[in-house]
């Protein structure tokens, strides 16, 4: 997880001892308050030719994981203390404090997954656009850089606040509680919070969102759900897009969603172009009677 | 070298999780790191060791073994019951050929225990 608060001064990607680069939290027209949105320019000598010798795994191949209470002997007195806890689990108990928080306020949460490029922000101003007048509508934007997003969905006059992740390749738990706190959501408003464009890291990483949907566009093979299984299995939804672009590719959406099926039997599918609108308003009516 | 790979935060997080235990115990010094890693977590071990000596550095956990049990997966099928090694994320079952499959082990993302000093 990435640490929003700690004073750690290494960064975050290859622990080069830069100054502690953290996630960046705006709203459209706000200038970063902690003056962290400075290019980390990695211009510094790197030396990590060093050789893993002291690393080792080894695969086992029973399946359940099983107490090792064979006795250890270590020198100097060294023991052996028992953990037993999930590496992610700090990151889990902050989504389900963000799920309980959202649930207290009959906020419902989406978190957008996809590859870069795979149209999310023009499907999020398309259901914007058809959907505001019936429920309120607030959105978190999530990118490594920029406010591009963020001023693209301004433009809609939708509460929008960007989470900048600066190195992270994914949104955590903590980012989305701090930007929460910046857009005072209504009751029974949908949350839509854009993660960023990566179809493996935000997989392990639980926002409290009730529903995940992965877009996936025509454009990038039929076979990208068994190319990426762990998002593919961790989403709700699964947005088959640019279908108007199906007479020059030799795509098949059915052929893709055969493969998410292979990957998730329970994934809900909406096959839609946000450019041209078809499709769309099968998507718009789930959304509509949540 | 690649930035931005999610081992580092996961990598981080037992730097934490780590040092909290042993401080908890009274413990100075971690010479050893056991984890348990599905093979379906999404992780890279090699990454994950890389990330590790990157994010070790200056902490109770410098120069530490990392030991990495990799937990095999394992599917039931949905359909029959069976329950099977998976031999990849998307294997069917062996029993009825079905593909619907609820992934029982390979997942685990866990600090077994530590090895800590004085």
């Amino acid at each position: 997880m990435l640490n929003l608060k700690t004073k750690k001064t290494m960064c975050d990607t290859c622990g080069c001892g830069q100054p502690g680069e953290k996630a960046t939290i705006r709203l459209p027209g706000e200038k970063a308050d902690d003056g962290l949105d400075h290019p980390h320019s990695h211009d510094h000598p790197h030396q990590h030719s060093h050789p893993h010798s002291n690393s080792h795994h080894h695969s086992h191949n029973h399946p359940h994981s099983h107490p090792h209470d064979h006795p250890h002997q270590h020198d100097h007195g060294s023991t052996e203390l028992q953990v037993g806890e999930d590496i992610l689990g700090k990151n889990n108990l902050m989504a389900e404090r963000n799920r309980g928080y959202f649930e207290a306020r009959a906020i419902t949460a989406f978190n957008l997954v996809s590859s870069p490029g795979s149209g999310k922000t023009t499907l999020l101003e398309q259901t914007i656009a058809r959907v505001k007048d019936r429920k309120p509508f607030y959105i978190i934007e999530g990118d490594q850089q920029s406010m591009l997003d963020a001023e693209r969905i301004d433009k809609t006059g939708i509460p929008v606040v960007q989470v900048n992740t600066g190195n992270a390749c994914h949104l955590d738990a903590l980012m989305v509680r701090e930007a929460v706190k910046k857009l005072d959501i209504r009751e029974g408003a949908f949350l839509m919070i854009e993660n960023v464009g990566n179809l493996i890291c935000p997989s392990l990483f639980d926002l409290g969102e009730h529903y995940r949907v992965v877009t996936v566009s025509v454009t990038e093979g039929d076979d990208k759900p068994l190319k990426y299984p762990g998002m593919f299995r961790t989403s709700h939804i699964c947005i088959i897009n640019k279908i108007d672009l199906l007479p020059h590719l030799d795509s098949d959406p059915e052929r893709i969603r055969e493969h998410a099926l292979r990957v998730n039997p329970d994934l809900r599918f909406f096959m839609l172009s946000a450019r041209t609108g078809e499709g769309m308003e099968e998507w718009i009516d789930w959304l509509a009677g949540l | 070298m690649l930035t931005r790979m999610h081992e580092f935060a996961i990598a981080k997080n037992i730097v934490t999780i780590a040092e909290e235990y042993a401080r908890g115990e009274g413990k100075s010094r971690i010479t050893g790191v056991n984890l348990e890693i599905g093979a379906f977590a999404g992780v890279m071990l090699e990454t994950l060791h890389y990330a590790m000596d990157a994010c070790a550095k200056d902490t109770m956990l410098e120069g530490a073994e990392i030991h990495i049990d990799s937990i095999a997966g394992t599917g039931q099928c949905r359909d029959c019951g069976q329950v099977f090694p998976l031999d990849g994320p998307v294997s069917p079952c062996p029993a009825c050929g079905s593909f619907r499959f609820d992934i029982r082990t390979g997942r685990e993302l866990r600090i077994r225990s530590l090895i800590v000093e004085p």
